[in-house]
């Protein structure tokens, strides 16, 4: 049973420039203030979005700065405001910095990383975070992961659901041993670095194309995880699907079961459905929560995925489709699921238990 | 005793047995490189249906005369025949949309054009065509919509969901201004071009994982048809869906809708609720059919959305994936049956009045 009554799984904070460069070394500082941040992603698609920083108009700090970057107003619009017990940070710089050289990837998560600490898990006990970390480089990865391993505050490690390569490929086994090791579960976060599209035909023109793939990649990272074997070589690695939904969750199972029943040979290493894998492994968080015209609907769909010890309230704030605690999800669930939801089963696998 | 009711197919592949088949409709220039080149059909055909794959044919379809999907006879005695089909509607899936030489490529899906007349069209009045069309070339795909524009036999305009852009995009308007023009129907189709990453994070390693991404890139072009205002442009444009599934359709209308509520002052001219125009505009067809194992759970997966009104039956041949759409169709009552197996079809592809071939 949770001493807890609202977790929220992800909570988006958001270095102040100023705040990372006195944590970089002097060499990796300069690049940085004479360069700027590379994007590996095409600087082609410009997101028109209606709102600056994808947020909410009212959590740009009144004090300046960025939504996000300041945590006593964080701590005041979000965790008083809404009875937040834990909040779990996803620090919102992460989706961009494994797209940099090596060394300057591994500083700038490193720096992220002792900001978090400092400013936020160091200030209010209700905080927690994800390890950040140099993803696309392995052994720098496990090395950052190795780093924070004895600070149980960081609860996660942190991937983005466009990297460089599908994430059941080999170059991010690394990551995988060193968080299953450690028990911690890797969290796959939408945004990131990917040289690719998230239509999976082509570049598209405006940012609704790209917020509502957000779903359509983050099926795909499933479905990459579970064919490539990553589960057959880490049976207890445990991941969790973050700002994806996961009303499209079901109806992708049953594809894949229909499809293994008939090309299993192809997939040795499938040694079952690929459904009871993904029930094994997989986590969802609830934002942006999946809203049919009728709640019914989606009652229906959770009992599809047949996972409710498996799915996580999520605000996803500053950000514009922030989920309110008192209206994400759906009339109709039964209240030990509702529970459950907003935080018992966060508290398990996170191991918030006090 | 009751009316006939007509039975449409919306998608029987056909392809040639080989690329020899197209020499009677191909420009000399194309066959002498062939020849030299011992150029054949394109290795993204077999990427697509792998010979040994169980997906690609049925047991039937493999037993019958040369490669599945190659014979006409096939074609009768499993599907038109066996079905009572009325109308079948031809998807012939080649791989020369992917060809990057568009000069040859495109000259080879004309030439499938012409073979697919003579050698299909010709032979059984039970037959519909569609008109394949290099996606790399839309100039070209317009001047092959004109071309066969006095042979009614053509009901659509195949586009392959593997692209080089989503279909939205305003490179492909003109393709559907010539198809509305004419009152082509568009069918997104499964597969396309293999030097496109199948997924949205990049090229898988596996088979399995390109099989079932097509359920997942279709929602994609969807996405674009509606935020890119093709249906404002085009208001008697029909989109068919083909061999990309459906049960994901429920899940993704919610979506669209939520995100419409949300960002739709980025795309203005979008003025109604995204799941009512692609209700209007869509179809999908039953083929394949990705159904829960469980009886009760279909029954609550068919109570989520307007099932009937929205699919055509299909019978894919010669492919098989598995018993969904036959499980599915068992469900529904006697008159969403009727509008599934061919209503709809008849009313999408504007097939006029489909003689029963099946009544009694």
């Amino acid at each position: 049973m949770s001493p807890h009554a609202l977790i929220d799984c992800d909570v988006h904070s958001n270095i102040p420039p100023a705040e990372l460069a006195r944590r970089l070394p002097a060499r990796w500082r300069r690049v940085v203030e004479d360069f700027g941040l590379r994007a590996v992603k095409s600087n082609a698609y410009v997101p028109t979005r209606p709102r600056a920083a994808a947020s909410r108009t009212d959590t740009w700090p009144p004090g300046g700065g960025a939504p996000g970057s300041d945590m006593p107003f964080v701590r005041e619009q979000l965790l008083d405001r809404w009875g937040v017990d834990v909040a779990i940070l996803n620090p919102i710089d992460a989706l961009d910095y494994a797209a940099q050289v090596p060394a300057l990837s591994e500083h700038l998560f490193r720096a992220l990383n002792d900001w978090t600490r400092e400013a936020w898990l160091d200030a209010d006990p209700r905080f927690r975070s994800t390890m950040t970390v140099p993803f696309e480089y392995g052994s720098m990865a496990v090395r950052e992961i190795e780093r924070l391993a004895s600070d149980d505050r960081f609860v996660s490690v942190m991937l983005v659901v466009a990297p460089r390569e599908p994430l059941g490929h080999r170059r991010y086994w690394d990551v995988y041993e060193a968080a299953a090791g450690l028990d911690l579960p890797v969290v796959v976060h939408v945004g990131g670095i990917g040289n690719s599209t998230v239509t999976g035909a082509g570049w598209y023109s405006f940012y609704f194309e790209d917020h509502m793939a957000g779903a359509h990649a983050m099926a795909t990272q499933l479905m990459s995880l579970v064919c490539q074997g990553v589960f057959d070589r880490f049976p207890t690695l445990k991941v969790v699907l973050e700002e994806g939904g996961l009303a499209w969750a079901p109806p992708l199972m049953w594809a894949l079961d229909s499809a293994w029943s008939q090309l299993r040979h192809e997939v040795p290493h499938l040694d079952r459905r690929p459904s009871e894998i993904v029930r094994e492994h997989f986590w969802f968080t609830t934002q942006p929560i999946d809203e049919p015209d009728d709640p019914a609907h989606m009652v229906t769909v959770l009992e599809h995925l047949g996972m409710h010890d498996r799915i996580m309230f999520a605000t996803d704030y500053p950000h514009w489709d922030f989920d309110a605690p008192d209206h994400a999800l759906p009339r109709g669930l039964p209240e030990d699921v509702r529970r459950a939801i907003f935080a018992g089963n966060a508290a398990d696998l996170f191991g918030l238990t006090r | 005793m009751s009316a006939p009711v007509p039975v449409v197919d919306c998608d029987v592949h056909c392809v040639p047995a080989s690329i020899e088949a197209l020499f009677p409709y191909l420009d000399e220039h194309w066959v002498g490189f062939i020849a030299n080149g011992m150029l054949g059909m394109p290795a993204a055909l077999g990427a697509m249906y792998p010979p040994g794959a169980a997906t690609s044919a049925t047991a039937e379809a493999r037993a019958a005369s040369g490669p599945p999907g190659t014979s006409l006879d096939a074609v009768r005695e499993q599907v038109l025949d066996r079905h009572g089909v009325d109308v079948a509607v031809l998807s012939c899936i080649t791989g020369f949309d992917a060809i990057r030489n568009t000069y040859y490529g495109g000259d080879l899906l004309r030439a499938v054009n012409d073979w697919q007349a003579a050698e299909w069209l010709d032979r059984d009045p039970r037959l519909r065509g569609s008109i394949v069309v290099p996606p790399l070339d839309p100039e070209a795909a317009v001047r092959e919509i004109r071309r066969l524009e006095d042979d009614p036999r053509f009901v659509r305009v195949l586009l392959p969901v593997r692209a080089d852009a989503p279909y939205g995009n305003r490179r492909y308007h003109a393709i559907y201004a010539a198809a509305a023009e004419r009152g082509l129907a568009i069918a997104l189709h499964a597969w396309g071009l293999s030097g496109a990453q199948p997924t949205p994070n990049g090229f898988s390693e596996h088979y399995i994982e390109d099989y079932v991404a097509h359920t997942i890139i279709a929602q994609g072009h969807l996405t674009s048809l509606v935020v890119e205002g093709v249906f404002q442009r085009f208001g008697d444009l029909r989109v068919s869906l083909l061999e990309c599934g459906s049960t994901w359709l429920p899940a993704y209308l919610w979506r669209l809708d939520k995100d419409w509520k949300g960002i739709r002052r980025e795309v203005p001219w979008v003025d109604r609720r995204p799941s009512e125009l692609l209700r209007e505009h869509l179809r999908v067809s039953v083929a394949p059919l990705h159904a829960p194992a469980d009886l009760e759970q279909l029954d609550e997966l068919m109570a989520t959305l307007d099932w009937p009104e929205l699919l055509m039956f299909a019978s894919d041949h010669p492919h098989d994936h598995g018993d969904g759409a036959a499980r599915f169709l068992a469900r529904l009552s006697g008159e969403q049956r009727a509008a599934v197996m061919g209503g709809n079809a008849a009313a999408h592809y504007r097939l006029g009045a489909v003689v029963g071939g099946r009544g009694d």
